[in-house]
């Protein structure tokens, strides 16, 4: 079965089985336009950190069996993404803010649209129904709009604060 | 599949009644009225309507069916009142990715409904492809892609939908609906004609949808910038763009998307996106299908913009809040779904998800007019949430109350409406003048005070009205008018229940000094003056200067009851700016010395006299109408116009002469009036005798403007 080797920017080296990895886009373009010529291939990924990739590569080895997402528009077209978490998933994201955000780094830049998607819907359900004080303070976001730029946001979303 | 937009184009099997039956179900007149709505074609000779643009949005859903739900659920509502189609919801037509899929929704219990596309039954969901027949309740062959043949089915009337490619509106014509057939091939140079105009006049577009108001991107960076990267462990706000947009699409409330936006720059950036898109609805008000063709009129779009324009500036709705009636006061929970299933009710949400959802932007003028009166509870609750989500856009508002209403509720102007910062103009009626309480044996009336309260609270909470019609029936409205403190430009006093008339219950020379001392007040500014008297003799009101007043209009009784100051009318002093002057004395006798009083009131015998601002005069309308020609035929008919007719006893000759002669404009536009209309009558009769040529628009004109 062909291995990758894969360096994290702390320059730690985690041998991959393709098979596993191939969920993500960007490894894969690279493995299928470079070709694999030997075990010993190294794919160096400076944004993702080693705790963070041993991270992804659970998540990956969990899923490899996964059917790749079909949209079948047999039921209802997928125009809201379905929001349901499985355990598993839902025990895995259980982690510190800091990871989760290297976490969904990680998975944009290499592409893994389904963990991806995971880490944007735990992320979405901690904004929900929070102010943006609360979010601000929760994900320790400066915030650089000008009190006049948010007194035109408050006042275009008006409208939404009715009801 | 290309993202085009669709549009579904309607018609019959059978017969031009069940149009009619479907036109009137829909929206109890006859449509195309407005300006501009081109709605039909023809193809294989054979007329089409246009039934409804279908925007290709994601997502979107179009319900086809009898009965409105909510737009939650059965998304864009078109209405099809036809036989063969479910009483509720027949078939629902979803747009993703480009392409339109169609299924059959579950039908209402010991119904089947059935959806026919190109001949075949739909089972479950389809794609639909352009130029595909959709017939609601009845199968054709499977080849049937000809129109004509569906004459086959004549006595089995379906409605039939072909779903075709948005076309431009240069590729239809305005139709009367009724004499469908024989008029369809008459009025088609003219209408084409016209609609070729009216496409070159850019009355042609109208909105197809409204989105909400693009949001600008932030002005500029300014301060805070040194802060960066100090706090930001996680760097929240560093992140990639993609992702945030992930993450703002998992938000389904768009309130929590809105406070995204508040949270830095970059997430306003990606969350205003989402916010956009959360904040779009397809407003089918302003589309051509037939069950809001009636509507369009009153949603007209009175003064259209650029195309970019996402909401028009001036709206008008007029809408009915339920169905409710004077015979049937009872808001049974019975009537109150059928009007929320109904087309009113529909409309009735559009408009409520219309001012909600922001669509409106700063500086839209909302003209609200309530058709019927409100009668029950619902209707005032609608009227009322209305009201409190328009407060600040809403310009101009017609209502009627039913007083039983306000006596049962107490119904009053929402406590939580601060301000009615546009509003200028007010239409409030009443229904019922007295209210009677029982007090055994007898019944007595009560001293209601509604009217006031109202009247009051209006005037504290719209600074800038200008436009105010209302009828007066007791002193104290005519006391709280007397200290209302705004430069009124249109004034109008009536009582809406006694023919036009005021009804004072206070001694009338107390209500003539009441009435001279607010028209005194409002003269310098007033445009229109609309006065009902009341019937009898009460001593005169007397009349100031109106130096801008245009229109005035006056309804006496049997005996003048106003009088200008002096030695009568000086319409150059008085008047010096007045264009229509109506006069209408109620049922005078011809002889009554009223009558010839009021003529002494505004024609005076001075000869040298002339006013010339004065382009409409209409005057006392005299009960017998004398058949005797005069000896011009033109003046017979320009007595016609001014509602005269000459009394025997009358020298009509010199009344005419000395009208003509006090208003030269007013004669010169009748005569121009009566020269095009010979015109037109010419014309006519040339084509009557020559066969239906060229020359065919005046013609017309006359029949279907």
């Amino acid at each position: 079965m062909p291995f990758v080797n894969l360096e994290s920017s702390d320059g730690d080296l985690v041998k991959v089985d393709v098979d596993v990895i191939k969920c993500s886009v960007t490894i894969n373009a690279l493995i299928e336009h470079l070709g694999l010529e030997d075990d010993n291939e190294v794919v160096p990924l400076q944004n993702v950190g080693t705790e963070t990739l041993h991270k992804v590569l659970a998540w990956a080895k969990h899923h490899k069996d996964d059917l790749p997402s079909v949209d079948d528009d047999e039921d209802d077209p997928p125009r809201e993404r379905r929001t349901d978490i499985t355990t598993w998933d839902a025990n895995f994201i259980k982690m510190e803010q800091i990871q989760l955000f290297d976490l969904i780094l990680a998975a944009n830049y290499l592409d893994i649209s389904g963990l991806l998607d995971l880490g944007c819907k735990i992320v979405a359900d901690m904004i929900k129904g929070k102010t943006a004080d609360e979010i601000r303070t929760m994900f320790n976001i400066v915030n650089d709009l000008t009190p006049q730029e948010q007194e035109q946001i408050r006042k275009e979303n008006e409208w939404c604060e009715e009801k | 599949m290309s993202a085009a937009n669709a549009e579904l184009l309607f018609r019959m099997t059978t017969n031009d009644e069940y149009w009619v039956e479907i036109v009137q179900r829909t929206s109890g007149k006859l449509p195309y009225t407005s300006i501009g709505d081109s709605v039909s074609r023809v193809i294989g000779n054979e007329p089409w309507l246009r039934f409804g643009v279908l925007h290709n949005f994601n997502g979107q859903k179009y319900t086809i069916g009898q009965a409105f739900e909510s737009r939650e659920t059965q998304g864009e509502y078109l209405f099809c009142f036809g036989p063969g189609v479910s009483k509720g919801s027949h078939c629902e037509i979803v747009c993703f990715n480009g392409s339109y899929y169609i299924q059959n929704v579950k039908p209402l219990q010991n119904e089947t409904c059935e959806t026919f596309i190109n001949g075949t039954k739909l089972v479950r969901r389809q794609e639909l492809q352009f130029g595909d027949l959709i017939s609601l309740g009845v199968q054709f062959p499977d080849e049937c892609r000809n129109i004509t043949e569906l004459k086959e089915y004549q006595n089995n009337a379906r409605a039939v939908f072909w779903f075709m490619e948005v076309q431009p509106h240069s590729e239809y014509s305005r139709l009367p609906i009724q004499g469908w057939f024989w008029d369809w091939k008459r009025y088609t140079p003219y209408e084409k004609a016209r609609a070729n105009w009216l496409a070159g006049q850019k009355v042609n577009q109208f909105l197809p949808t409204f989105t909400r108001k693009s949001i600008t991107p932030p002005n500029a960076m300014e301060i805070f910038q040194e802060n960066e990267g100090h706090y930001g462990q996680a760097g929240w706000n560093t992140l990639d763009s993609l992702a945030l947009s992930m993450i703002f699409d998992y938000l389904q409330s768009p309130r929590d998307v809105g406070n995204c936006r508040l949270v830095c720059s970059s997430w306003k950036e990606e969350s205003t996106k989402r916010f956009n898109k959360v904040a779009q609805i397809n407003f089918s008000l302003s589309d051509n299908f037939p069950s809001l063709r009636n509507r369009l009129s009153h949603y007209m779009l009175e003064k259209q913009t650029d195309e970019s324009c996402t909401s028009p500036e001036t709206i008008l709705i007029s809408c009915s809040l339920c169905l409710c009636s004077e015979e049937c006061p009872v808001h049974t929970k019975h009537i109150s779904e059928t009007w929320q299933r109904s087309p009113g009710g529909k409309f009735f949400s559009d408009i409520e998800t219309y001012l909600k959802q922001g669509f409106v932007k700063p500086g839209t003028k909302i003209r609200l007019r309530i058709e019927n009166e409100i009668i029950c509870e619902a209707g005032w609750e609608r009227l009322k949430n209305v009201m409190k989500l328009g407060s600040q856009f809403i310009e101009q508002l017609d209502i009627c109350v039913d007083e039983d209403l306000i006596v049962i509720k107490r119904v009053e102007v929402p406590q939580t409406i601060k301000k009615f910062s546009t509003l200028k103009s007010l239409d409030l009626k009443f229904l019922h003048s007295t209210t009677f309480i029982q007090r055994r044996p007898n019944f007595n009336p009560i001293e209601e005070t509604a009217m006031k309260d109202w009247i009051n609270s209006f005037i504290v909470r719209a600074p800038f009205l200008e436009s105010l019609s209302i009828d007066i029936q007791r002193a104290v409205e005519l006391r709280i008018l007397k200290r209302f403190d705004r430069k009124l430009e249109i004034l109008t006093l009536l009582n809406y229940i006694e023919e036009d008339d005021l009804v004072f219950n206070i001694p009338p020379t107390e209500s003539v000094s009441l009435l001279s001392d607010i028209i005194e007040k409002f003269s310098p500014s007033l445009k229109l003056l609309e006065l009902g008297l009341p019937s009898g003799v009460h001593g005169y009101i007397e009349l100031a200067i109106f130096p801008k007043l245009k229109v005035f209009k006056i309804n006496d009784d049997s005996f003048p009851n106003i009088k200008f100051p002096g030695v009568g009318i000086n319409y150059n002093r008085y008047f010096p700016k007045l264009e229509e002057l109506e006069v209408f004395l109620g049922f005078l006798e011809s002889s009554d010395a009223g009558f010839l009083s009021y003529l002494e009131i505004f024609i005076p015998q001075n000869d040298f006299e002339v006013c010339g601002t004065l382009l409409k005069l209409k005057f006392p309308l005299l009960e017998i109408i004398n058949k005797r020609a005069s000896s011009r035929d033109r003046a017979r008919k320009w007595w016609y116009e001014l509602d005269i007719y000459s009394p025997t006893e009358m020298e009509d000759r010199n009344i005419l002469a000395r009208i003509s002669k006090l208003f030269p404009n007013v004669r010169n536009s009748y005569l121009e009036k009566v020269r095009s209309h010979e015109k037109e009558e010419q014309l006519l009769s040339t084509i009557q005798n020559h066969g239906s040529t060229i020359p065919i628009v005046p013609a017309v004109r006359n029949r279907c403007t």
